[in-house]
């Protein structure tokens, strides 16, 4: 296994407010990482410093070896926790995007996909229901051959059975030789896929251990260590 | 990639422009059609003077529209919920300005383009015969008389309107993107930043101003007069090229600021 993903002292500040304080983080390819934290904790700002949508205010990250720039973009698949697509484009047209500016992208799969779930293609994604807009945005983002996913809190504010869909089409969808980062607080639904979690409270990393290492030393499932460390 | 991402901008931006452009042609046709029933009486005139009024009015707005959808697409493309996909593609940050500027001045020009050719149609048949002759006759005359080579004119007045119109994209996508240095009110804080700029342009002018009519009179002042004087034309060229080179110099300057603050201050919300 190689190093996928590497945060070496990383540090963001929105003002006074420091987001995430002196990060040191090792991932490695082929697994799947649960970030952890509650609300505010500062997952979404590492997931956005990884895709090069924020730039750290210290330290650095490096993903398969290289710094966030346009190479990196090439081989990471991003999910963000809100709508990102053009809501005037057909899910037609954003494919044809994705297979414009990624080369990795599997445009039969996605298709395939589309087509499993019955999504009309041909229309406005403005006209999709919320939660089909969730699953275009997934698909899409599923469908790329990519070396490292991140995932924001997919499957926040979604009903149990989309929940489930979701699950399954992360794990049917990746590319084996990559890392999948799922950034989410709702633990019970996704303990049983990850690898490794990683917990961040307050900015600062509390924690990253395998699963096991967790059941196995603290005798405890993720969900249970999780309410305890982030016990009011 | 510029070519790729030019493809999605003008596909974005014709989406809103073309259905005004349509509304334009139909008011220009409207005004030509009521011409074709020309008598002295009050409904006539009524209808004429309407459509005419409309037909400048939907001109103007057709050129505000297109600068100002222009501005927009910069701004949710690249700084709202679609910058998370725009800003993830492996493109670097200096082609995602090219792509934004090109398209919005293309789409500037043509709107610029369909104006006229909307007062084409309202002036269809003699009068509009009249006003392109008239003008060929302008142009020719005005180039035998001075003496002077037409097709660099024609060059220097064209570098001109397209640095004229870059430049404003320039400057307004720059006051966008150091406005997202905010935390919030950052289209606030970019509205602030042009209309800072406009004050600091227009106190730079007024010192200038204020030093020419001082040195009025004086024998360098007098000296620059005369020469202008006798090189009427060459002068002109000097004029040209001189607002030229300030505009892409202001071009360049808007160019680096808004691609190193995209590069590295980047702070998508």
């Amino acid at each position: 296994m190689s190093e996928m993903l590497r945060c070496e002292n990383l540090t963001k500040k929105y003002g006074r407010l420091t987001a995430l304080n002196g990060i040191d983080l090792s991932i490695e390819s082929g697994k799947i990482i649960g970030i952890l934290g509650p609300n505010g904790s500062g997952k979404t700002t590492l997931i956005k410093l990884i895709n090069g949508l924020l730039v750290p205010d210290g330290g650095s990250i490096k993903i398969n070896g290289l710094p966030i720039g346009t190479e990196t973009k090439k081989i990471v698949a991003y999910l963000p926790d809100n709508n990102y697509l053009n809501l005037n484009m057909t899910a037609e047209k954003t494919m044809d995007l994705f297979c414009d500016f990624f080369e990795d992208f599997n445009r039969e799969a996605a298709e395939r996909m589309f087509a499993e779930l019955g999504i009309n293609t041909e229309v406005k994604l403005k006209s999709l229901s919320k939660g089909n807009k969730e699953k275009v945005s997934l698909i899409l983002t599923m469908s790329r051959n990519a070396l490292l996913y991140v995932l924001d809190e997919p499957i926040a504010g979604v009903d149990p059975a989309t929940r489930d869909y979701i699950i399954s089409t992360i794990l049917n969808n990746y590319n084996k030789n990559a890392s999948v980062l799922i950034s989410t607080h709702i633990i019970s639904d996704i303990e049983s896929v990850l690898d490794d979690v990683v917990f961040i409270k307050q900015g600062e990393l509390v924690l990253h251990k395998s699963v096991d290492e967790i059941r196995n030393e603290n005798g405890k499932s993720v969900d249970e260590l999780f309410r305890e460390v982030f016990k009011w | 990639m510029v070519k790729k991402l030019m493809k999605y901008e003008f596909s974005s931006l014709a989406k809103t422009i073309l259905p005004m452009e349509i509304v334009l042609f139909s008011i220009a046709l409207f005004n030509r059609i009521v011409q074709f029933f020309e008598n002295e009486g009050t409904t006539y005139k009524i209808f004429i003077i309407s459509s005419s009024i409309l037909l400048g009015i939907a001109m103007l707005v057709s050129l505000v529209f297109t600068f100002a959808v222009c501005i927009v697409r910069f701004y949710r493309n690249l700084y709202t919920s679609q910058g998370y996909l725009t800003l993830t593609l492996p493109v670097t940050h200096a082609k995602h300005i090219w792509a934004k500027l090109l398209s919005a001045v293309i789409a500037t020009v043509v709107s610029f383009v369909a104006v006229f050719l909307a007062l084409a149609v309202a002036t269809a048949g003699d009068v509009f015969h009249e006003i392109i002759k008239a003008m060929a006759y302008l142009i020719k005359h005005y180039f035998i008389i001075t003496k002077t080579n037409g097709a660099f004119y024609i060059i220097e007045v064209l570098a001109l309107i397209i640095l004229s119109i870059a430049s404003e994209y320039l400057l307004i996508y720059t006051c966008i993107t150091l406005g997202q240095r905010a935390q919030k009110n950052r289209i606030l804080l970019a509205f602030g930043i042009y209309f800072g700029i406009y004050i600091v342009w227009q106190i730079i002018e007024t010192i200038f101003i204020i030093i020419a009519a001082t040195l009025a009179n004086t024998t360098f002042i007098n000296n620059i007069l005369n020469w202008v004087g006798t090189h009427i034309f060459t002068s002109l060229h000097i004029a040209f090229c001189s607002v030229t080179v300030i505009l892409f110099v202001l071009c360049l300057v808007c160019f680096l600021i808004t691609k190193r603050v995209m590069s590295k201050k980047l702070n998508l919300e």
